[in-house]
């Protein structure tokens, strides 16, 4: 018998499949030249580059988030729960604000041939915010409010890059709008930034570590023969993603932390039996999960692990191992919650052979 | 008020007085949309195709989107149920023409371009009328746009509007020389974009185009 060796499933290291569009100049169009992509925005891409508007104060990520601003690994088990595709935060003081909005409009204005209904348009615009020409509930600004430079903030809608629905991430189109400094933003903006929001972001950056799940034996079993799978308790570390935003007057951050719940097991087909039968296993009151295969326990049904009951020929079944992570934030002012649970986890192949093949 | 326009009764009166006013056969793009012109040999509109004698809808904002009669851009779709939607995509349309109205005037500073686009959308419009300034390049034939979907945000003022497009007869021409430059046919003529309008809000109307994703080579599409 060669059951005692075991191996590590790492649940971690999943490669992210980042599709990136590049835009190249083609040669040889049957057509015009050049390229039709040139210039456009890409798919992955978030925010602007200085020509539209967005917030210049970033939010920054601190503790187990994805390497590079990315997208981190958890799932949530909530299909219904989303990140924010997009929100409204801190933008320019009144003085830079006029500076790059004066000349936005006034560029556009004076295009030759500017008029008619456009152009209407456009001055008015100007007027909203050198004039204060306001409508419903959105007050209008005299010269950009510049006599109360340092006392607040224009904010803009900034996109969230890792939304894949650019239409959703484009969705914050409301006009930059003034907030006093130690103000609430106006309640119209739903989606001003917010502790939960900023919840939310660390949740989507959070990068949970390389879990290993033990599991005896390795890549081959033999038909009716348990594999036990289990979870040190040294493995079980809480984890936790702060996200925060600093502006002028403006400071807001929220930490999120998970701890592992459960380790769920699925053979990867109908002929086999998960131990216990829902395939869940739970903690236990030392902060393990499962029972760790010694020598002597062959024959016994591990708390934690699977029974084939048929080998799988001349192929392999896919065993996925997902760690289920229970997950809550708190935030500036006392701010706080629950969230959906996250999960992460891999696929590993096992390989069953018939009992017959056994070694007496 | 503002009085919106039909993109499609546009796109085909100018596609017919373009048909009829290259009679003469300088041209050959588009040959094999000549339908429309056989059977009314007797009007002879060609005048009207100037910019110069731009009519009403060439202005649908005040200002002007009228092109070259040999710039020809279809419009192959229907208007949405939506009002938002009709109306993004016809500024859509409008940004698409304010874009090859630039190139023909040779300026990334034409009103078209300022009225219908903001921010990146404003970006891409200058980056594509400059690639071609810089390569000494217009255009000639016909560019058509078709299989259109639109998608509202739900507070309704962004508005995603999806196209093909098809430049297989639409070329580039060389400025200096009036040379068409024409390669062999193939799936880099394709293109899918994703256009995000967003109205302005002291626009009564006015759909800017602000971001613009362009799949090229789109197998989709053929």
């Amino acid at each position: 018998m060669t059951r005692s060796r075991r191996t590590v499933l790492s649940t971690g290291a999943a490669a992210l499949p980042l599709a990136l569009c590049v835009a190249l100049a083609g040669p040889a169009h049957a057509g015009e030249q050049p390229n039709n992509s040139q210039g456009s925005n890409t798919e992955q891409s978030g925010g602007s580059d200085g020509t539209g508007i967005y917030a210049a104060a970033r939010i920054t990520y601190s503790g187990s988030v994805a390497k590079g601003g990315g997208r981190g690994n958890v799932k949530s088990t909530d299909v219904n729960w989303t990140p924010p595709p997009c929100w409204y935060a801190p933008y320019l003081g009144a003085k830079d604000f006029k500076k790059k909005m004066s000349a936005d409009i006034e560029g556009q204005m004076s295009a030759p041939g500017m008029g008619g209904h456009a152009g209407a348009a456009l001055s008015e615009l100007q007027r909203h915010y050198e004039d204060d020409y306001g409508w419903a509930d959105t007050p209008g600004y005299k010269d950009y409010n510049v006599e109360k430079d340092g006392e607040g903030m224009f904010w803009a809608a900034v996109e969230n890059p890792d939304e894949p629905d650019l239409l959703k991430r484009n969705s914050c189109n409301d006009l930059p709008f003034w907030v006093d400094n130690g103000d609430a933003p106006p309640p119209q903006y739903e989606e001003a930034i917010t502790p939960e929001i900023l919840a939310a972001l660390a949740y989507q950056h959070m990068q949970l570590p390389d879990t290993e799940v033990s599991l005896a034996p390795e890549g081959t079993t033999k038909v009716n023969l348990p594999t036990w799978a289990w979870l040190d308790k040294a493995v079980f570390d809480e984890v936790q993603a702060t996200a925060a935003i600093n502006a002028p007057g403006f400071a807001l951050q929220a930490t999120t932390t998970a701890k592992p719940v459960s380790l769920t097991l699925e053979p990867g087909t109908k002929d086999a039996e998960t131990h216990p039968a829902s395939g869940q296993c739970t903690i236990n009151a030392d902060d393990s999960i499962g029972e760790p295969y010694a020598k002597g326990k062959a024959d016994r049904t591990p708390p934690c692990g699977i029974t084939y009951l048929r080998s799988s020929g001349n192929g392999t079944y896919d065993l996925q191992a997902t760690i289920t992570w229970d997950i809550a934030w708190t935030g500036t002012a006392g701010a706080g919650g629950d969230m959906p649970d996250g999960t992460f986890g891999s696929a590993q192949a096992v390989t069953v052979q018939e009992i017959q093949s056994v070694n007496r | 008020m503002k009085r919106r326009t039909l993109p499609i009764a546009a796109a085909f009166a100018a596609a017919t007085l373009m048909l009829t006013a290259c009679g003469g056969g300088d041209d050959k793009a588009g040959d094999s949309d000549k339908i429309a012109g056989t059977g009314q040999g007797t009007e002879k509109p060609s005048k009207s195709a100037k910019p110069s004698g731009a009519p009403a809808q060439d202005k649908p904002d005040g200002v002007d989107v009228s092109l070259p009669a040999d710039m020809n851009l279809v419009f192959d779709w229907e208007k949405p149920e939506k009002e938002n939607e009709a109306a993004a995509m016809d500024d859509a349309a409008n940004y698409v023409r304010a874009i090859y109205r630039g190139i023909d005037k040779r300026t990334t500073e034409d009103a078209a371009v300022a009225a219908y686009s903001s921010g990146d959308g404003l970006k891409y419009a200058r980056t594509q009328i400059d690639a071609r300034l810089e390569g000494d390049w217009t255009a000639t034939g016909t560019r058509r746009h078709y299989q259109a979907t639109t998608r509202s945000a739900s507070n309704g003022n962004s508005v995603e509007v999806a196209f093909c497009v098809d430049s297989s007869k639409f070329y580039s021409k060389e400025v200096k020389t009036g040379k068409v430059l024409k390669g062999a046919p193939s799936i880099t003529d394709f293109d899918f974009f994703k256009i995000i309008m967003v109205k302005l809000p002291t626009g009564d109307g006015l759909w800017q185009a602000s971001k613009v994703y362009v799949e090229g080579k789109a197998a989709k599409c053929q």
